[in-house]
């Protein structure tokens, strides 16, 4: 091998590994992407009767610099970080409202028995009725209006599903192809389509934002990605779609089906955006929206109790002289369907059954003394019979969302630390530094000058020897 | 430990990120002037408030009602007090007409102006408040105590309870019925039959030597009901007391746990703003350092 082949060599074994510095340079803001190294080895030396003589460099291969550890922590802390926060982001919108002083039922009560306890003082006033009257409604609004939000949280999270559900398939589509590809690339060689490889982990993390995922690699290259409990997304080159399908409830809403049969498997799945929208339906959605209806339903029961002269032992007249009826429609027993039954003031039954007449205040005086009575609201039927007052359960509910709300701000933020703790140590394996770079672009700028030095050496040799003759 | 160029810029930015929010979230608190923006901020803190909040706003409606109740039992006070004014004139016309030492006209002048102030009696006991509510009408408000002719009682004997705190409830009324009788038995008709007799005779057919003891049966009534109002004055008195009090130190309370620290937010800001400013600063020293600078 003559000095100008090694020099040859060499000077082509410094341009790759310039043209990976270059790579890695222009990189460096690519999502995903990993540094890569080109591992320069020598080339097998030339027997020369007694001895051997090397004859120069070549590339060994290029090396993508990624620890699969690391990027798997990665992947289980993306998808942890974004169940936290999706959680976190509906929770606390539902924390604001059912907290807020213009929203919230707290208030509500408050004016509607203020009212009542105004027609209490002055129970022939019709004025005094009227208000309480528009306090009734706007506490039945108070009601309809803050099931009505949870709903809309509700339709929210359902369109967040269905979207999620096709982008995860377009991503497993994704990752099918760049499996076909990598398998072919890397076919019989031992050389990796380290950029392919790359673009396949930029999937899978993205997938791992909306799910938990795990990830199997095949001997040939290829990935398997399962989600739940084993459910396969993707297998080699085939792909199993999800599905959103309406989950049967009243109203429906969307969860998440699998394969061709589309059964429900929102039970096996967690983690990500999707684990995140399931887990705040049931812990927060529908628990605030289940104890509403309580609240509401126990509200009706007990006012229209004491209201209708029927159910009220002590009587109710109202100011006409005539049986007090029913004061909330005894048919909206729900958040979304209280609604009072009166229109005309004069048909609250402020008097009593005893001595009654239109200064009589009893009755009106039973009702407002609701406000404080501890027994109004059910919690457990028992035995023992637990039971508490309109405002302890609004306490008791605001307090349970405020407290998920909290747990999650802190879940999100000891995950959004755990990531960024593993993301640092995965880029201090995988990311790009332009400094690290800039100083092997020098090395490989000197190496591919003396490498030139090489060729002009082995010119000047046979040139002498050219003289010489 | 090598870093990756782009870990240093993420981690910059995040942590300028993380020091707006801070900042917002504290500007906030400063703005409102409250240090719980929302319940999840402190959950406990924010049931507690929810409590504190439904106390001051019941102590609120019972001070209310104890305007109400105050209003009604004066009005009833100074009606009473007016009857015992007239009761106490009848009674001294009537110890007058009962001295032998008067003849038939001066009888006939006490007759006239007895009659005159029981006109007065039956007109403060069908009393109407700013309502237009007979005041002694117990629940039949709507109706007149007493018809001005037979004396019949219109109403009952209903008392309206107003509540003032919440283990207390005041009556606002006297029902007229126990305090100046029905029909036949009530003060009126035996005023108006003293009145009738005197004019004939001082002691004339119905009994008139009894005419004192029976007044001053009535005129018992009348003051153990004033004693009853003064007393009841009284409680409210207290009640307020007791409300205004527990009121003031639920809002120390409130305001303990709800309001910001204006101080210490003021301070806090400050450092967050510092902060952000180094975090800013920082980041464009950092990004300025490069070894390509040197090539």
């Amino acid at each position: 091998m003559s000095l100008l082949n090694i020099g040859t060599t060499a000077l082509l074994t410094t341009q790759s590994a310039l043209a990976t510095t270059g790579h890695n340079i222009s990189n460096v803001n690519t999502e995903g992407y990993s540094r890569q190294r080109a591992e320069q080895v020598t080339l097998p030396p030339n027997f020369q009767g007694s001895h051997y003589v090397g004859s120069g460099v070549t590339i060994g291969s290029v090396e993508r610099l990624f620890n699969d550890f690391l990027a798997g922590q990665v992947r289980s802390f993306t998808s942890q970080q974004a169940q936290f926060d999706n959680y976190f982001q509906f929770a606390s919108q539902v924390d604001e409202i059912l907290s807020s002083t213009e929203l919230g039922l707290s208030s509500g009560l408050k004016s509607f028995f203020a009212a009542a306890q105004e027609v209490s003082n002055d129970p022939t006033s019709v004025p005094a009725r009227q208000v309480l009257l528009a306090e009734a409604g706007l506490l039945a609004n108070r009601f309809n209006t803050l099931d009505g939000q949870l709903q809309q949280f509700n339709n929210q999270i359902d369109s967040q599903i269905s979207v999620s559900v096709d982008d995860i398939n377009a991503i497993s589509r994704g990752i099918v192809e760049l499996n076909q590809a990598i398998v072919e690339a890397s076919g019989g060689t031992n050389a990796t389509p380290n950029d392919l490889l790359d673009q396949r982990d930029v999937l899978i993390n993205r997938l791992s934002e909306y799910l938990s995922v795990q990830v199997i690699p095949a001997d040939n290259g290829a990935v398997n990605i399962f989600v739940g409990s084993g459910q396969a997304l993707v297998v080699g080159i085939s792909q199993i779609d999800l599905h959103a399908i309406p989950d049967g409830g009243i109203p429906p809403h969307i969860t998440v089906g699998y394969g061709s049969t589309q059964v429900d498997i929102s039970a096996q799945l967690s983690g990500g955006t999707i684990g995140g929208a399931l887990q705040v339906r049931t812990e927060i959605l529908n628990t605030a929206s289940a104890e509403l209806d309580a609240l509401a339903s126990s509200f009706v029961a007990a006012i229209n109790n004491l209201h209708n002269n029927a159910s009220n032992a002590n009587g109710a007249i109202d100011l006409n002289g005539n049986a007090g009826g029913n004061f909330f429609d005894p048919a909206g027993v729900t958040a979304s369907t209280i609604n009072v039954a009166i229109t005309d003031p004069r048909l609250i039954a402020a008097s009593s059954g005893t001595n009654p007449g239109v200064g009589n205040n009893e009755n009106i005086l039973a009702i407002s003394d609701l406000q404080t009575d501890a027994t109004t609201v059910v919690v457990s039927a028992g035995p023992p019979l637990i039971t508490q007052s309109f405002s302890d359960s609004i306490g008791v509910m605001v307090a349970k969302i405020a407290t998920r709300t909290h747990q999650a701000d802190i879940g999100r933020a000891t995950q959004q630390g755990l990531l960024d703790q593993v993301e640092l140590r995965f880029s201090s394996v995988s990311g790009v530094n332009l400094d690290e770079e800039a100083a092997n672009l020098i090395k490989f700028q000197q190496a591919y000058q003396a490498a030139a030095q090489i060729i002009s050496a082995s010119n000047t040799v046979f040139d002498a020897l050219i003289n010489a003759v | 430990m090598r870093i990756s160029t782009s870990y240093i810029t993420q981690q910059s930015i995040a942590a300028i990120l993380q020091q707006q929010a801070a900042l917002a979230h504290t500007q906030q608190q400063v703005s409102t002037g409250k240090s719980l923006l929302r319940a999840s901020d402190d959950p406990v803190a924010a049931v507690r408030i929810l409590d504190l909040q439904r106390e001051i706003n019941l102590a609120d409606q019972y001070l209310l009602n104890a305007d109400k109740a105050e209003n009604k039992l004066s009005v009833t006070d100074g009606v009473l007090s007016s009857a015992t004014d007239l009761l106490q004139r009848i009674r001294e016309l009537g110890v007058q007409a009962l001295n032998d030492t008067n003849d038939a006209a001066a009888r006939q002048g006490i007759a006239e102006e007895i009659t005159q102030l029981n006109e007065a009696l039956i007109g403060l006991a069908n009393t109407q408040d700013s309502n237009g509510e007979y005041l002694f009408s117990g629940y039949q408000s709507d109706q007149q105590a007493f018809d001005a002719t037979t004396f019949t009682y219109g109403g009952d004997s209903g008392e309206r309870n107003l509540r003032v705190s919440s283990g207390y409830l005041v009556s606002i009324n006297e029902p007229g019925g126990t305090l100046f009788g029905d029909g036949a038995g009530s003060v009126f008709q035996l005023i108006q039959d003293f009145a009738a007799d005197i004019s004939v005779d001082p002691r004339g057919p119905t009994g008139n030597a009894s005419f004192l003891t029976n007044i001053d049966t009535h005129m018992d009534n009348v003051y153990s009901a004033r004693t009853r109002v003064g007393t009841r004055l009284n409680v409210i008195e207290q009640q307020r007391q007791i409300n205004e009090s527990g009121k003031f130190s639920q809002q120390t309370l409130l305001s303990q746990i709800e309001d910001l620290d204006y101080a210490s937010a003021i301070t806090q800001l400050n450092l967050q703003a510092v902060g952000l400013e180094a975090a800013q600063q920082s980041y464009v020293r950092i990004q300025g350092l490069s070894l390509f600078n040197f090539l």
